[in-house]
């Protein structure tokens, strides 16, 4: 395997105006595992699979949004590399020193075209899956995979000005691949689809009106049957949900659905293996409706709109 | 039941209190332009005014109102609960449109 640069998101922190209603959402509904609470108040969760510390974070605020998201990269001297290649794009690069956010080693900080923040680190503290690695088998113990019963947290779509400046970032610097596209009439590219791994995305950005939009935090499942579970479940509890299709982008069956301070989630299973010689898959605007949703071939009107 | 009139419109929604009035103004989606989203106060797509009548609200995104704004009726629908009869002005959807 020859993924040594930039690995994987690895870790959302996420704002929520109702801190108890989110820990309803993400803790017991969604399974995540909370792991740890501090002394500003910011709760951290994972996934049971991943093995590092935490992947999401939530913090208290007087408006929904994404704070930051970061990506996970091979090493410490792929972020000295990385650094260099940030700077050089022109782009201010601040060093967030080890120990400054929980259970984290440095990180660099900067702000993308379309105004996220953005880091990279190349250490979290490792806790396991609850398998252990010798012998580890392949079943955790009751209780540890539950609710809708997510693998990891696996991509992240913002939205902003500049996106193709953005999307050069990811493709220049941190040497993503492109690997699908929705263009307007005349062929400019209004929402990309970047992969650094063998999925079909691991960011995507759209162009969009105003810095720093966030349309929706991604988590992947392990099957189709654990798909329709979870979204039994978003019954069960009343979840608003916006749409449980398949995307033409991408090929993922997909559920979207709202926490309780409007910020979209996503779960998702499927979805095709790609391959750094994969040629990039093009669709255009005025096909959008089976390009967004395959299965139902029709947009609702909130997803272009609501971001938070 | 409270009843709930659209500001260019001669439709009568009826309510109560203990739901938002984006789900009783979302009947009247073909007469008026109303939309939703979330449906938790953080996008702000649903926003209308209440020019008449009393409510109370729930959490809404600082994004897309404030004390001054609800004061003056701004609110988000999904997050907005009559206590009388309401007139309702319906606002243009928000712009922020990607893609
Ligand atoms: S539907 Fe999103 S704020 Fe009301
Ligand atoms: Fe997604």
């Amino acid at each position: 395997m020859s993924m040594r640069g930039v690995l994987r998101l690895g870790e959302v922190q996420i704002r929520v105006m109702d801190m108890e209603a989110a820990k309803t959402h993400y803790g017991k509904w969604m399974g995540l595992i909370e792991m740890h609470t501090d002394e500003n108040g910011l709760v951290y969760y994972k996934a049971w699979d991943e093995k590092d510390h935490h992947s999401v974070i939530l913090r208290h605020s007087d408006k929904p949004g994404l704070d930051h998201f970061a990506f996970k990269v091979y090493d410490d001297e792929t972020l000295t590399k990385l650094r260099s290649g940030i700077e050089k794009f022109g782009i201010e690069v601040t060093e967030i020193p080890k120990g400054d956010l929980y259970k984290s080693g440095r990180r660099l900080k900067f702000f993308l075209p379309t105004g996220q923040e953005m880091h990279l680190y190349a250490e979290k503290e490792y806790v396991g899956n609850t398998l252990g690695e010798i012998n580890p088998g392949v079943l955790p113990d009751e209780g540890v995979i539950r609710g809708f019963r997510i693998n990891g947290l696996d991509h992240c779509f913002i939205a902003g000005p500049n996106a193709k400046e953005s999307i050069r970032l990811f493709l220049e610097v941190f040497e993503f691949d492109l690997t699908e596209k929705v263009v307007d009439e005349n062929g400019e590219p209004r929402l990309m689809f970047v992969s650094c791994s063998t999925r079909a995305h691991d960011i995507a950005i759209a162009e969009g009106p105003e810095l720093g939009l966030f349309h929706h935090a991604s988590f992947r499942l392990d099957s189709t049957q654990d798909h329709v579970h979870a979204s039994d479940l978003i019954g069960k509890y009343n979840i608003p949900v916006e749409m449980i299709d398949r995307h033409g982008v991408t090929r993922v069956k997909t559920v979207y659905y709202f926490d309780p301070s409007g910020n979209r989630n996503e779960i998702f299973c499927d979805g095709y293996t790609w391959y750094p010689d994969s040629p990039t898959l093009t669709w255009t605007m005025d096909n959008i409706e089976p390009a967004a949703f395959s299965q139902a071939r029709y947009v609702p009107e909130s997803f272009f709109v609501s971001m938070t | 039941m409270y009843k709930i009139k659209v500001l260019g419109s001669d439709l009568l929604q009826t309510t109560t209190s203990n739901e938002p009035i984006l789900n009783a103004l979302i009947k009247g989606r073909k007469e008026y332009p109303i939309s939703s989203g979330c449906k938790k106060g953080g996008c702000g797509i649903c926003k209308v005014r209440v020019i008449d009548g009393s409510f109370d609200t729930g959490n809404m995104s600082a994004s897309h109102v404030n004390n001054d704004l609800v004061e003056n009726g701004i609110v988000l629908a999904c997050q907005t609960f009559a206590c009388s009869d309401l007139t309702v002005e319906i606002l243009p959807i928000n712009k922020r449109r990607m893609g």
